[in-house]
């Protein structure tokens, strides 16, 4: 029977939540070693993408990407994962900077499906876009 | 008696005799020459009444030929009008029908002329105002990236938040 990645990723973190370190190492062994069994190393990259995806989602944990054109500061870094937070209902939210020339100034921000454009790049094209109507 | 017949020396054997002459005379003149005579005169009166009669006729008939004649010519006159008239009439209508197409025709092509003007002037502003506000964006991104620096650019990233 052919095993799919959510699966197997489900089953990995069945194997390891709530358990402790020592037992976590052992699951994360015998996962490997049935990989190797089952030759599906190869996976293995998406089954860890899968993994932290399910994870994420039992604990309440959110990914975030905040682009922004001149990188952010502590303070500003802070008010943006509140602000995430307070969006996405999430626990915990993981950021991560990107910086991006480009978008001139103010912010992006991405996080599961939803992007929330606050760039001035953008904005300047909505109002070119508002001046060629 | 006697004395006027001596008289006058008459004899009447003479005279008898010569009134059988005359009957007989007039006898075979009556018929040998008067009833023949008189049969000719006969059919050649009645022929001339015929032909009169005739001529009569032929002179109504052709007076009533006439009648028929002048009044077919009336009619055909009157008819000749109404064929007139309505040759009028119906050049008159097609005179009107076709000015009236041919101003549709011209309404068509002045109406088709002031949208393609129209489409013309929509599409030479849309592309007036695509480079306009190409410029502005331009110039705008120009002096954002001179004029923004970290402390505005935190400031905008508040307000976003906010």
């Amino acid at each position: 029977m052919k095993i799919t990645i959510k699966q197997f990723a489900l089953s990995l973190f069945e194997s390891v939540d709530g358990r402790p370190a020592a037992s976590v190492r052992a699951a994360i062994k015998k996962f490997v070693e049935l990989l190797a069994g089952r030759s599906q190393l190869t996976k293995a990259d998406k089954i860890i993408k899968e993994f932290i995806k399910i994870w994420n989602e039992k604990h309440g944990i959110v990914e975030a990407e905040v682009v922004s054109a001149r990188g952010l500061d502590k303070e500003t870094g802070k008010l943006l994962k509140n602000y995430i937070t307070g969006l996405s209902g999430a626990k915990e939210v993981l950021v991560s900077e990107k910086t991006d020339k480009n978008i001139l100034g103010g912010v992006i921000i991405k996080y599961g499906d939803k992007v929330l454009d606050g760039s001035l790049k953008t904005s300047l094209e909505e109002l070119k876009e508002k001046m060629i109507k | 008696m006697d004395s006027l017949i001596e008289t006058f020396h008459i004899d009447v054997k003479l005279i008898i005799a010569q009134m059988i002459n005359f009957a007989i005379v007039f006898s075979v003149l009556y018929w040998f020459a008067f009833k023949p005579l008189s049969k000719v005169m006969a059919e050649r009166t009645s022929k001339i009444e015929k032909g009169l009669a005739d001529a009569q006729k032929v002179e109504e008939k052709l007076a009533e030929t006439e009648r028929e004649f002048n009044k077919a010519l009336a009619q055909a006159k009157k008819q000749a009008n109404q064929i007139l008239e309505k040759a009028a009439v119906d050049a008159e209508a097609g005179k009107q029908q076709m000015t009236a197409k041919a101003k549709e025709e011209i309404g068509a092509i002045i109406n088709r002329e002031k949208q393609k003007i129209q489409a013309e002037k929509r599409q030479t502003l849309k592309e007036i105002k695509a480079e306009v506000a190409g410029l502005v964006a331009v110039s705008v991104e120009k002096i954002l990236g001179e004029k923004v620096d970290s402390k505005k650019d935190k400031e905008i990233i508040k307000k976003i938040i906010k």
